[in-house]
């Protein structure tokens, strides 16, 4: 624990290295057209970096807060309610609606999660993981309803399930979306102050509180702050699997399970994988690829190899 | 007693086999709007007794009863009409069409993907509906009329295509309207595509900067003028941005006769920016 602790500086260095040679690719590679640089690679850079980030750094805090290694950033079925409003603003001819309906639809799926799990008292994790995993099968539900009835339109269906960071953005779709980034980004650092209460809580409700942790105000925050940040990456990118269940246990096996130090670097590594497998998705076949597709078939031989190299 | 029960019921079960071919069916069901029109042109609209709501067109197949919509066809409707012919297209209708061969009723499957394609498809509608005379003259009529547009081209124009923008995707000159684009006159930026229809990436149109944007993704031109790294594009210069309101997308991506029309649209707009 102590010698995977003492890890920490040079992993995150050579995670910053890494990144650093991989932005300049992703920039500038088979191009020399400076308007496709800053005013197309860059916004894709960005949406994928702050998107990575983002399912990575939830990832991790979703696995310490409902204290199973399983969980990830979609399992609580707001990425589902998220995409299903997405979809039906698409569907009915607007769809320069759907960031705002998929944000929308994030926020009434949180709702619903938290409503359903504290019918009948709070104080079980459990139940807040069965209602999300409940909400988002009945969300999917509908999703695939939707599919079926509208055979036409599927592209753009799969194109919200299985993830796109490509999308084009106009400058004041740009504009909303840097005032956006700026505060996911604040709200990723608030998170990083209540990691040191995670930790605590991971030893469980009752010893957290007889130190002094208000449990469900400290849940009920990070529950509306990720379900926030999540709404906000499905609405611009659609659902990217993977990233937010594979990278934190990955950050974990390198560095230990400090919540205080597991968050910054997935959230770190989060974002530079992202931006990985977009770059690869968009240049590995002559046909872009679905980024959600890269992610896994990447993250799980990367996640095999290190659960065997870290025993 | 108790035999002729069995027998009662072995003749029952055999009266519901579905096999059985149903020769008393009179007229034709169209559930493919290229098909209809087809069908229309060679003067078989009064025996057309049901259409989709996609099948505007001509005029007067919207007053035939509607058997649903392109993509959620109602089996059950079209039986009930009890038609003689079923008129349907591959791909999606592919299951539909399989569902009503087993229930004894004749279909017959078009799905044109150039104009090649539809001179043979007329042809085989023709032999169908008993009117290969008039399905000869059609075809006959269109290819001149393709060698009349074809005679006066202009200048080439490079022109992007767009079907959807998120994510972008465009036409190969493999897709019946990549084809109408070169018969047209134009030069369509994206020569060879993995598909008839696929994904592109924003960059490659910028790159390509094409003269003529025609655009049927629901977006207006201040839409894609405002797109990052568009405004260098020349047809958002030169506010060459086509888009539903100003095409009919009737005419050149439906694959029936009315394509000569697409041509001679696309020709106008390729002509007005020719200078």
């Amino acid at each position: 624990m102590q010698i995977k602790k003492s890890r920490f500086p040079l992993v995150t260095t050579l995670v910053i290295i890494t990144g650093a040679i991989l932005v300049y690719f992703f920039l500038t590679f088979d191009t020399s057209s400076s308007i496709i640089t800053q005013q197309v690679r860059l916004p894709r850079l960005l949406l994928g970096l702050l998107v990575g980030a983002i399912l990575a750094g939830c990832g991790s805090i979703y696995q310490m807060m409902l204290n199973n290694p399983l969980a990830e950033p979609y399992i609580l079925g707001i990425s589902s309610g998220s995409a299903l409003f997405a979809t039906m603003a698409g569907l009915s001819g607007m769809v320069w609606l759907m960031p705002i309906a998929g944000f929308a639809g994030a926020l009434l799926a949180m709702f619903l999660v938290w409503t359903i799990a504290h019918i009948g008292g709070w104080r079980d994790t459990a139940k807040l993981l069965l209602a999300g995993i409940i909400a988002g099968m009945f969300f999917s539900a509908c999703i695939s309803l939707l599919m079926y009835l509208n055979q036409k339109e599927i592209g753009m269906i799969i194109n919200v399930l299985m993830g796109n960071l490509g999308r084009v953005f106009t400058n004041s779709e740009w504009q909303v979306f840097g005032i956006i980034g700026i505060i996911s980004v604040g709200l990723l650092g608030y998170l990083h102050l209540l990691s040191l209460k995670l930790n605590i809580m991971s030893t469980g409700d009752l010893s957290a509180e007889s130190l002094g942790i208000n449990v469900k105000r400290l849940r009920l925050q990070i529950f509306i702050i990720t379900s926030l940040l999540v709404g906000v990456t499905v609405s611009f990118a659609g659902i990217i699997g993977f990233i937010g269940l594979i990278i934190p246990h990955i950050v974990r096996m390198l560095i230990g399970p400090d919540q205080k130090r597991v968050y910054p670097l997935s959230i770190l590594v989060g974002a530079i994988f992202l931006v990985l497998c977009d770059f690869l998705a968009m240049h590995l076949a002559v046909m872009e690829l679905p980024v959600g597709i890269i992610t896994s078939f990447l993250g799980a031989p990367f996640f095999v190899y290190i659960m065997v190299k870290s025993r | 007693m108790k035999n002729s029960l069995l027998v009662l019921l072995i003749i029952l079960v055999m009266g519901c086999s579905p096999a059985e071919k149903n020769s008393t069916g009179k007229g034709y069901v169209v559930i493919s709007p290229e098909v209809a029109e087809i069908l229309a042109e060679l003067g078989c609209s009064d025996q057309i007794i049901g259409v989709t709501e996609e099948c505007t067109y001509p005029e007067e197949l919207q007053s035939k009863q509607s058997v649903g919509k392109f993509g959620e066809i109602k089996l059950e409707d079209i039986v009930k009409l009890n038609p003689e012919i079923v008129f349907t297209t591959e791909l999606e209708q592919q299951e539909l069409a399989d569902k009503l061969e087993k229930l004894g009723i004749k279909v017959v499957r078009s799905y044109p993907k150039s104009v090649s394609g539809v001179y043979k498809t007329i042809i085989t509608l023709g032999n169908e509906v008993g009117k290969s005379k008039e399905a000869e003259l059609l075809v006959a009529s269109l290819k001149q009329q393709v060698a009349e547009l074809e005679s006066n081209m202009p200048k080439r124009p490079r022109v992007y295509l767009e079907i959807w923008n998120n994510p972008l995707m465009s036409v190969s000159d493999n897709s019946f309207v990549g084809e109408l684009i070169e018969l047209a006159g134009g030069d369509n930026i994206f020569t060879e595509l993995e598909r008839d229809y696929a994904r592109v990436k924003p960059e490659m149109v910028i790159t390509a900067d094409p003269e003529i944007i025609l655009s049927f993704s629901k977006q207006t031109f201040e839409e894609i003028s405002q797109r990052k790294g568009w405004n260098n594009i020349s047809a958002v210069k030169n506010k060459a941005v086509y888009n539903e309101s100003n095409l009919n997308s009737d005419h050149i991506f439906r694959a029936g006769p009315r394509f000569v029309l697409g041509i001679r649209d696309l020709q106008e707009i390729f002509k007005s920016h020719a200078n």
